[in-house]
């Protein structure tokens, strides 16, 4: 497949023209790995860059490496070639500027609602004007469990469990959430208000976000930009901005454009 | 997000049905009479020093702990048998978690683990009495060793089980060190096989200091020994239910600290 010409940054509307630098550069990034037949290719020559505030979706059928990116990202692998800048300064491991969001919420399971939150904060402290208490307080409530603060994961729904691990990746405050499918394996209706929660959150925490899916719509409801990925070896294929006013009608002529524009990339093959 | 409503139910653990809840009793009580009766039946149709009767067996219960020797022997046993488990299992716990955490243990002290696990317990004992003596700290020693495998698969399995993705999210939350993670995520999350490692080894124990005591250490097992020297059947089968007593005893309470632990299970 031919790719499409990257779009012009400067049309975006979460790109801010008088910024000087993005607070993520994904810069010339490969990944390696050895197999065992001799070394694969999971992404070959990623570029792309989020700035700071701004909602970023990386779509693309399993196995485009768009995991992989997202962990190169996290600092939990490292590129082959390449840089991930943060703020100018390239990742080398996780580190608590950059909130985790899993698609199978892994929360620790011995500790409570409130107890996950605290996790970080007892690692790295509250953040300025809060007081640990305060934090969780604030955490639970951002998220609408403030009544579940005791709760252990197995007494919580799927939904809840996952609204907790955003609290607790949110707690230390960092700049960045960098989130994994995170509402891959909720209901359909769970996900809908999941999704004008998380948003709800984005406006709130001016957080930057960083979200890996499959799901088309989903990118396209949630983003200013979708960076669409290639089959492996992962390649970005092309960068499309969503600039359909929020909240987002699912069915609206240009929402089903843009959509259609996406799934036009992966027609050929089987996913998403 | 505040006042969000969730649409999936809570899955709360229910209990039995109400029918279920007597039967087991009913089936259990009736299992042991049946266990007396074909024992007192076979004791009555054998010569008397080969299987003796129930009710002789209950007269040594019933005179010993009236006597209070039963709780003395007891004691004896507990010198021997308490510090020979939390040894044994504190240091099993420490390299089974070290091993599983590390590759370098793994291939160093993994190793040679696998060379000494096949050695039977009671090969030990020689070492026990030359390093030891007859006493409490020999009996220990054998305790401690059964204590220390069983603690170590456990413990070894247990951390090689911990979700990986716990360990990325302990770390992308500011836990930087080994020391760190295995304290505040591979222990918590592996602690439910650290139970059932300690829970067996403390069963196990109670098998293996019987045969410790045969060196000569004061005991339950020493006293069984004596008593059967001299042919007293009643004796000897009144201190094995002793010790299944026991058992039974240890297990439920390490089972109850254990329901207290893990109550987000």
């Amino acid at each position: 497949m031919e790719p499409k010409t990257v779009h012009d940054r400067s049309d975006t509307n979460g790109a801010d023209p008088d910024s000087v630098a993005p607070l993520i550069r994904v810069e010339n990034v490969s990944k390696t790995y050895e197999g065992e037949t001799g070394p694969v290719e999971a992404l070959t020559d990623v570029n792309f860059d989020v700035d700071s505030g701004e909602f970023v979706s990386i779509v693309g059928p399993s196995g485009s490496g768009k995991s992989t990116i997202f962990r190169i990202i996290a600092g939990l692998e490292a590129p082959s070639e390449g840089d991930v800048l943060v703020n100018g300064t390239p990742v080398t491991e996780p580190g608590p500027d950059r909130g985790m969001v899993f698609q199978d919420d892994a929360l620790f399971p011995w500790r409570t609602a409130a107890g996950n939150i605290a996790y970080g904060l007892e690692e790295v402290g509250p953040p300025d004007g809060f007081t640990v208490d305060e934090r969780i307080e604030y955490c639970l409530e951002l998220v609408g469990l403030a009544d579940k603060a005791d709760a252990y994961p197995k007494e919580l729904s799927g939904g809840q469990r996952q609204r907790v691990g955003i609290a607790r990746a949110l707690a230390v405050d960092p700049p960045i959430l960098l989130m994994d499918e995170p509402f891959g394996s909720v209901d359909a209706r769970t996900k809908a208000s999941l999704h004008r929660e998380l948003l709800d959150i984005w406006r709130e925490t001016q957080k930057t976000i960083c979200f890996v899916t499959h799901d088309i719509e989903e990118a396209v409801y949630l983003s200013d930009r979708i960076v669409v990925f290639s089959n492996a070896p992962g390649t970005v294929l092309d960068i499309v901005p969503v600039t359909i006013d929020r909240p987002r009608n699912r069915t609206g002529d240009s929402f089903t454009r843009i959509k259609a524009d996406v799934l036009s990339y992966f027609e050929d093959s089987d996913e998403p | 997000m505040a006042g969000s409503t969730d649409t999936e139910a809570v899955g709360y653990q229910t209990g039995p049905y109400g029918f279920e809840r007597g039967r087991p009793v009913a089936i259990q009580v009736g299992a042991l009479a049946v266990f007396v009766l074909v024992w007192w039946a076979g004791a009555l149709v054998t010569p008397q020093n080969l299987l003796p009767e129930p009710p002789a067996v209950l007269t040594v219960l019933v005179s010993d702990v009236t006597s209070g020797r039963v709780f003395e022997l007891i004691g004896q046993s507990l010198r021997h048998y308490v510090p020979g488990l939390l040894i044994g299992s504190a240091f099993g716990m420490a390299v089974g978690i070290l091993v599983g955490w590390s590759r370098t243990a793994e291939l160093s002290v993994g190793t040679v683990a696998g060379i000494l696990r096949p050695v039977p317990p009671l090969a030990w004992i020689p070492f026990a009495i030359i390093w030891f003596g007859l006493n409490d700290r020999g009996a220990a020693f054998i305790i401690a060793i059964v204590a220390f495998w069983i603690n170590y698969y456990n413990a070894e399995s247990g951390v090689r089980s911990v979700d990986d993705q716990l360990l990325e999210v302990g770390q992308s939350l500011g836990t930087k060190s080994d020391l760190g993670l295995i304290r505040r995520v591979v222990l918590p999350s592996a602690l439910p096989e650290l139970f059932t490692g300690f829970r067996t080894a403390a069963g196990q124990a109670w098998m293996v200091m019987v045969a410790a005591e045969l060196l000569g250490v004061p005991g339950i097992g020493k006293y069984l020994w004596d008593a059967a020297n001299f042919l007293q059947m009643q004796v000897v089968i009144a201190y094995m239910l002793v010790i299944g007593i026991l058992f039974l005893l240890s297990d439920r309470l390490i089972k109850l600290v254990e329901a207290r632990a893990l109550v987000w299970r």
